[in-house]
């Protein structure tokens, strides 16, 4: 089902268990396969239990579009999702380094760079993580109040905020 | 084989030396997954003199093995093994997490680690690539230490190697602790700091090794399993899937909405749904024996008749509890299948049967006719098919209503107002219908079986199609009955899966589902054998005297008998 209006991927990343089937969802989807490292979410887990998927959260001033020098990237109208022209792309990584949280990657296979299409409004990995009840994943409508950027953080910074959550003090011993 | 990658690594701790090994696919075949692996390689190199191999000494072998399926879905077992330091013999202990899949999808389906390292290691591998790396660093560390100290490490090295390219997942490790490195005799594998292959005390063997670590880090896809694009049916459908390739030479399945007939179908096995009441039903779950002895049945899946009619052999009987009485069942009707009388239908306008399964099965039945049997088209005097399938949907509704909670049925009673004559609806009548509804529906199934039982005094069995479509690829946007299938003439509706398995489900009558060729895209047909009540040896032996004109079982391209 297309959603109306344009949608954002909520996330509540401290209820991730590492399932890890949003990577599954996401590949099938994309790729055909089971192929955990071109998933356009992946699931990071640098402390043992502090698991969380890592995804696009479509800033509202796009750097990494900003940033291709063959403008490989654009924006889809309908949806608000970064779409890669793949012919176009160089594989320069210059959207990679761009983002503030790292999000898009190189494509294992092809090279070339690989980011969230929103699945075209609709999304495999947030209906997965439904299904499993586990509720990290939510579609929301988008809106104009809500800075999405503040999303956009790196693995290691969003591990170092969750062990915290998670483990409290002690948790700066475990990274 | 499918589902593996092909390549082992074979890495020598005493020489510090890794190549690939691979192994024949008979033997991948006959010792499949970790543990039949394992036991393999364990007793081909040291089962001649295994009572002197000491389980801590270089000569020991750690293995560390996945299955054609690891990764499959949320599944990630690995297998460790060797000659355990615990009880002397072979155990597989398994382990879950990501370490199965990075391993996969490393290109590699196992490590054999051999010798002993002069100081402690840890072994990286990375696509296609096995290092062996000094971890002098962090012996004695305990768990926690040990993953912070080596997931940065590992990162990093990540990085390196291929800068800019992504954030780099941590790789997947597996551990030990200081009482392995000390060589307890009870000291599990770990992953992460509570995941442990704990039998066997394979941490000890790493600890003889002077290995501390593996860490693994894979960028490619898993192996290709087979076509993962479309439904071997179901319920049964990993049995049937699994006798097409050969894992089983039996699977055991339910059968009300031929969750025994579709599977054989689509995957191109052989299936039998029992007659009513002939395999007893205790200790079937979900639904328990206590439920009305009116539609479910118990029966076997195989390769071959002549394996139905065995499985049958075995589980067939009265119910345990039955000590009064005892039974057996007719023989078959003919010896010869010139013999056989034999009706047929290929079609029926309220379930239209696809082209692709039409051609096939019209061909299997030209096939027969040129054996030599009687054969005669037409549905029975006295049955039709679109009133009966209509009594079996009101009855398997009704089948699950006892079921549901007081809130279901007030939901059911809202629904069944609607009557816009979907199945929902039919459903929803079903489930909230008075008891005389239910007589009704009672006396018509009798009725039914009537009307089936003089046609087999006439006729000795009744072929017809399974579905109207062959095996269907996977689609869940929409909720169940919502579903569309289609077929060369068009979209369909996903309930009529029930038409043609109906007949012999609403009147307890046995049906044989047997191969009968494959479609021109490839995919496998059957046809269903109905026949008289309580004669399933006759439906069984149909099929096995129809396979030598029509031809059995055919396995899967790749695939051997």
């Amino acid at each position: 089902m297309l959603a109306e209006e344009p949608i954002w991927i909520m996330r509540e990343l401290q209820r991730c268990s590492g399932c890890r089937m949003c990577e599954i969802a996401c590949s099938l989807h994309h790729e055909g396969r089971i192929w955990p490292e071109a998933s356009r979410v992946r699931v990071f887990m640098f402390v043992p239990g502090v698991d969380f998927p890592h995804l696009c959260t479509q800033c509202h001033d796009y750097p990494c579009v900003e940033a291709c020098p063959v403008e490989a990237l654009s924006v889809d109208d309908d949806t608000s999702a970064v779409i890669v022209d793949r012919e176009k792309c160089t594989s320069c990584g210059a959207c990679v380094t761009a983002c503030p949280g790292r999000v898009p990657f190189l494509h294992p296979g092809d090279g070339k760079a690989t980011i969230c299409d929103l699945c075209g409004g609709d999304p495999e990995c947030v209906k997965i993580c439904q299904e499993g009840n586990w509720d990290v994943l939510r579609v929301v409508e988008r809106t104009e109040e809500h800075s999405y950027k503040l999303y956009a953080r790196r693995p290691g910074e969003v591990t170092e905020q969750l062990v915290k959550i998670l483990f409290g003090e002690r948790g700066e011993e475990l990274i | 084989m499918r589902g593996y990658a092909g390549k082992f690594s074979e890495i020598d701790l005493s020489s510090g030396d890794a190549k690939d090994v691979r192994f024949s696919e008979e033997a991948l075949r006959l010792y499949l997954g970790g543990r039949g692996l394992a036991t393999k390689i364990l007793w081909d190199a040291l089962g001649k003199r295994w009572e002197a191999v000491d389980p801590l000494g270089p000569e020991n072998i750690l293995t560390v093995l996945a299955g054609p399926l690891t990764g499959y879905y949320a599944g990630g077992r690995m297998c460790i093994s060797g000659k355990s330091p615990l009880t002397l013999g072979i155990v597989g202990s398994t382990i879950a997490g990501e370490h199965s899949i990075d391993m996969r999808c490393a290109g590699y389906d196992g490590l054999i680690v051999k010798g002993r390292a002069e100081k402690p290691v840890y072994i990286l591998v990375t696509d296609g690539r096995v290092e062996i790396r000094d971890a002098s660093h962090v012996w004695g560390k305990d768990r926690i230490d040990t993953y912070r100290i080596l997931t940065k490490e590992g990162l990093g090295l990540l990085e390196e190697r291929s800068p800019g390219t992504r954030e780099w997942k941590e790789p997947s490790i597996l551990h030990i602790g200081p009482a392995g490195e000390r060589m307890s005799r009870v000291t599990a594998v770990q992953t992460k700091w509570t995941h442990g292959a704990g039998y066997g005390g394979y941490g000890a063997l790493m600890g003889s090794k002077n290995l501390k670590a593996v860490l693994f880090k894979g960028m490619g896809p898993l192996p290709d399993a087979w076509d993962m694009e479309r439904t071997p049916g179901g319920s049964t459908g990993g049995g049937a899937a699994a006798l097409a390739a050969g894992l089983s030479f039996l699977s055991l399945g339910s059968d009300i909405g031929g969750s025994i007939r579709l599977p054989a179908h689509f995957c191109g096995v052989y299936g039998h749904k029992t007659s009513l009441n002939v395999v007893p039903r205790k200790g079937h779950t979900p639904v328990s024996p206590y439920s009305p002895p009116m539609l479910p049945v118990v029966g076997p899946l195989a390769r071959s008749p002549g394996d139905l009619r065995l499985a049958l052999q075995v589980i067939g009987g009265p119910d345990m509890d039955a000590v009064a009485f005892s039974w057996s069942l007719p023989p078959e009707r003919r010896e010869r299948f010139s013999d056989y009388r034999l009706g047929y239908v290929l079609d029926h306008p309220t379930c239209p049967v696809s082209s692709e399964v039409r051609e096939v099965t019209a061909a299997a039945i030209e096939s027969i006719r040129g054996a030599g049997a009687d054969l005669v088209e037409g549905w029975p005097e006295g049955v039709d098919p679109v009133k009966q399938y209509g009594t079996y949907r009101f009855l398997l509704a009704g089948h699950y209503a006892a079921l549901l909670r007081d809130e279901d049925v007030e939901e059911a009673r809202r629904r069944a107002e609607d009557q816009d004559g979907s199945y929902e609806v039919v459903l929803a009548l079903a489930q909230t219908a008075p008891h005389r509804e239910f007589l009704r529906a009672q006396r018509e199934r009798v009725e039914a079986r009537e009307a089936w039982g003089r046609y087999f005094e006439e006729r000795d069995a009744f072929l017809l199609p399974v579905s109207f479509l062959p095996a269907f690829p996977h689609d869940h946007s929409q909720p169940f009955y919502g579903r569309v299938l289609a077929t060369p003439e068009g979209p369909r509706r996903y309930e009529e899966l029930m038409f043609w398995i109906s007949f012999a489900t609403l009147t307890g009558l046995p049906a044989t589902v047997a191969p009968i060729g494959r479609t021109r895209k490839g995919l496998p047909v059957g046809i269903q054998i109905m026949g008289p009540h309580l004669e399933d040896a006759t439906t069984i032996g149909v099929a096995e005297k129809m396979a030598e004109v029509t031809g059995g079982f055919e396995p899967p391209e790749g695939y051997s008998a």
